[in-house]
């Protein structure tokens, strides 16, 4: 565990440090925070606007960041050789990928959470004192639960692909992700197709169950399937990609 | 570097996390009668696209015993790297068998013993020389004020206490090195394999990391150590294997491995000119070489001869003796040799089978690898 730690808060430190991290998060803040001037465009709506944007903000950016950080992590350190004396000393194969997954997850929620305060600011001057909506904090829960699936997606990829491999098919998922309950229901000409569509489709992460958007917007309580379902799902799915990186891990060559 | 007395604790001290002892795990090595790297056959193929394969190393059969210093030597591509990787078990073999501390290599028991200085070492560039050493530290299961104390001795020893805070981002290449061998003795390993520890570093910097190899044996350590630079390997190690396109070429004490030469050697000074010609006179070969004559004798050439003509002519005798060739005369010798001998036709005659399929090895005196 303490080895996992150890690569994990390296990792952190290695990855906050990267200027093209700040850059997302200065233009996520500035999106979050421009809400307030951009909800002019939809009079009648502002509520509206600023919560989606916001929210919108959280998960898109903190995403790329995932991406930008999740599929450097792994290949850089083979390539730079760092690898070889990590696991010189009495390093699990096993723990280096958890440290890594460890160390980005930390990484991305931080700037997750920068992001959340910015949002969380904006939204209290938006409804002028009110307390938060508590479904805005589920919400920001569930990102967070979606953001660290969609980490452990990455870093499986990275442990047997290149940077841009990882970067090419990060996005497809996210892609396939946000339309994954569309994909089983597309008409296929042929049944090859139709059964491609169906197997992508449930293969694919589903990260629509992490969107709890309706509730927020009716200002509907949240039923409790709701979060204990997306929560169970991500820990579940999460822990089939870890699976999947320490067998693919073990078995390669540096 | 080497005069700071107080660091050599730093070779001899602490046993890391609270682990078994090192001594333990090495004895129990020596106590089995099994050296502490032990390589059986070893062989690595890289596989390449349309099928083709790399033959990296073949066969290697080759042991370190407790306390020595053993160097790997020949040129890029010979497989020097590829049998450190094997030993750290970053990768598998194709073939044979390989055993540190009489463990297998990917053992977490034996790594605890081990430390890696690779070849241009590379760490978390936000990092400062001291955090370096105390991540690899903790990667070991060394904590809290130990840990402390741990990194202020080896970097003290390296020669880095004064730039402890610089960033690695902003080291050169020698301070990144000396991190490296920092970082690579943290846990007190037993065992330090290097892959060209002195790659890049400026002749001080190289002189300080050989003094430093020959301490880590003093201090009871066995120091396997790959590298290209003849001259310097020449210098500390006690055995060495020559490799070459993956196969080795010889094996054993160095001392064993360096021919003698049919040629004698006299080296004088402050000579008077006709005592320059006499003794020219008697060589095959005469140079000035540091404000001093240096002449290789011709066999006929009588030696008390021509130290006669030294004494007689009031110069100063500064050495006499054979001339025992340079590990890179032996290394040239052992790759000429396999040359000859692969290009050499292979007789059809049922008799004649003596041609060898591996190169002839150098007469030992430790005894192979069975």
């Amino acid at each position: 565990m303490r080895e996992i730690t150890t690569i994990g808060f390296a990792t952190f430190g290695e990855a906050i440090r990267r200027r093209i991290l700040v850059i997302f998060l200065l233009f996520a803040i500035i999106s979050i925070v421009g809400s307030q001037v951009f909800k002019t465009f939809s009079p009648g709506e502002a509520d509206k606007f600023v919560v989606d944007l916001g929210l919108n903000s959280i998960k898109w950016f903190s995403m790329l960041i995932a991406i930008l950080l999740g599929a450097v992590m792994i290949p850089q350190e083979i390539e730079r050789k760092t690898l070889h004396t990590v696991l010189a000393k009495p390093v699990g194969r096993g723990q280096f990928v958890l440290g890594k997954f460890f160390g980005t997850c930390l990484a991305v929620l931080f700037n997750a959470a920068l992001m959340g305060v910015a949002f969380a600011v904006v939204y209290v001057i938006q409804q002028q004192g009110k307390d938060l909506d508590p479904a805005l904090l589920l919400q920001f829960v569930l990102t967070c639960a979606e953001l660290v699936l969609f980490i452990s997606i990455i870093i499986f990829l990275s442990t047997f692909a290149s940077t841009v491999f990882v970067l090419v098919v990060s996005f497809c998922v996210i892609v396939l992700g946000s339309t994954s309950s569309f994909l089983g229901k597309i008409p296929a000409e042929s049944w090859i197709s139709q059964v491609v569509f169906i197997t992508i489709g449930a293969l694919a992460p589903n990260f629509e169950v992490f969107d709890l958007s309706r509730a927020i917007l009716t200002h509907a309580s949240v039923p409790p399937d709701l979060i204990y379902y997306p929560l169970t799902y991500a820990a579940m799915y999460t822990s089939i990609m870890l699976l999947l990186s320490f067998v693919v891990f073990n078995e390669r060559q540096f | 570097m080497a005069s700071d007395p107080p660091a050599d604790t730093a070779l001899t001290g602490r046993k890391a996390g609270g682990e078994s002892s090192p001594s333990a795990l090495t004895s129990s090595a020596a106590a089995n009668g099994r050296p502490v790297i032990e390589c059986i056959g070893l062989s690595k193929c890289y596989r390449l696209a349309l099928g083709y394969e790399v033959e990296a190393l073949s066969g290697l059969d080759l042991e370190v015993r407790t306390g020595e210093i053993f160097a790997i030597v020949g040129p890029n591509g010979s497989g020097k790297t590829t049998t450190i990787k094997l030993l750290l078990g970053l990768i598998f073999p194709t073939g044979g068998e390989a055993y540190v501390l009489g463990e297998p290599p990917r053992s977490r028991r034996a790594k605890r013993r081990i430390g890696f200085v690779p070849e241009g070492p590379f760490f978390y560039q936000h990092l400062s020389g001291e955090e370096v050493v105390r991540f690899y530290g903790r990667l070991c299961g060394i904590r809290g004020r130990d840990l402390r104390d741990r990194a202020d001795e080896l970097l003290k020893l390296v020669g880095m206490s004064n730039r402890r805070d610089v960033v690695m981002s902003q080291c050169s290449k020698g301070m990144v090195q000396r991190v490296g061998l920092a970082a690579a003795l943290v846990n007190d390993p037993d065992v330090v394999l290097m892959d060209e520890p002195t790659s890049g570093l400026d002749p001080i910097g190289a002189k300080e990391i050989k003094d430093l190899i020959v301490r880590l044996r003093d201090a009871g350590k066995t120091v396997l150590l790959c590298s290209h630079l003849l001259e310097q390997v020449e210098e500390v190690c006690d055995r060495i294997a020559i490799l070459h396109r993956g196969r080795r070429l010889a094996y054993g004490p160095l001392t064993e491995i360096l021919q003698v030469k049919d040629e004698t050697e006299l080296v004088a000074a402050d000579l008077p000119e006709e005592a320059t010609a006499k003794l020219a006179g008697l060589s095959h070969r005469a140079e000035m070489r540091g404000g001093a004559h240096r002449f290789i004798l011709k066999p006929e050439a009588g030696m008390f001869d021509a130290i006669e003509i030294v004494r007689a002519s009031g110069g100063q005798l500064l050495s006499v003796g054979r001339i025992r060739e340079s590990l890179e005369d032996a290394f040239i010798r052992s790759v000429m040799r396999t040359a000859t001998s692969a290009t050499e036709p292979v007789s059809t005659d049922a008799g004649d089978s003596t041609l060898p399929d591996r190169p002839v090895e150098q007469p030992e005196s430790g005894g192979e690898p069975t």
